[in-house]
């Protein structure tokens, strides 16, 4: 456990968020095509808050 | 490291050939976009936060990635119109031409990326991450456009 832990640790944080793409990506399998609109839509939404806020920052 | 990135790439890619249809592969596509922007936000975040990136360059891969977002909007407003329940995608011509001139834009502005001067001037390693995130955000919106050109139109108005 703790090897893979160790493991985890030193993999670069965009693997990791590849790897929840992936997690997402099965989860997407068992959804009808309205859902998953809805599902980007909110995403979407989440995303602009995202980069208001980081612009925000950067610029300041 | 940019093997590993591309091969798991390749595996997003295969995985969504399991949809069955193409308007629930385009809307699944579409969700696949935000979440690379996500993606992206979190990773500039990262490395502004950490002084791995100048707040110059994060400003300027945000604001690609703010402007590649409301695109994809955009589609997801228009997607709601074409995806019929069970799936099928009721494409008109007029709708179809809409659809291909949004991702036009979006391939544009992303590949402003790849050969943006701050980029090119970030340290190796979060190039390639950098890199990576923009071969895969431009590579989905490419299979939305193959989706949308491949798709069989219907008749109607819009």
């Amino acid at each position: 456990m703790n090897n893979l832990i160790d493991t985890l640790n030193t993999l670069p944080a965009v693997i990791l968020l590849i790897i929840n793409e992936l997690l997402k990506e099965s989860a997407r399998t068992g959804k009808t095509p309205e859902q998953l609109l809805e599902e980007a839509g909110l995403q979407i939404a989440a995303n602009e808050q995202k980069a208001a806020d980081l612009l925000a920052k950067l610029k300041a | 490291m940019r093997n590993i990135i591309l091969g798991l790439v390749v595996l997003i890619g295969l995985s969504g050939t399991a949809c069955n249809d193409k308007g629930k592969q385009f809307a699944a596509t579409t969700d696949r976009v935000a979440g690379y922007v996500g993606t992206g936000l979190i990773l500039v975040d990262q490395y502004t936060s950490t002084g791995q990136m100048s707040a110059e360059t994060g400003v300027a891969i945000v604001t690609v990635l703010r402007q590649v977002n409301t695109l994809n909007g955009q589609l997801v407003t228009e997607a709601k119109t074409y995806v019929q329940p069970d799936g099928t995608l009721a494409l008109t011509g007029d709708g179809q031409q809409k659809l291909l001139a949004i991702l036009a834009s979006s391939t544009s502005i992303v590949n402003t990326l790849t050969n943006d001067p701050r980029v090119l001037a970030l340290p190796d390693t979060q190039k390639t991450q950098i890199n990576a995130l923009v071969v895969n955000l431009g590579a989905t919106i490419a299979t939305l456009g193959e989706l949308v050109k491949t798709v069989k139109l219907v008749k109607g108005g819009k």
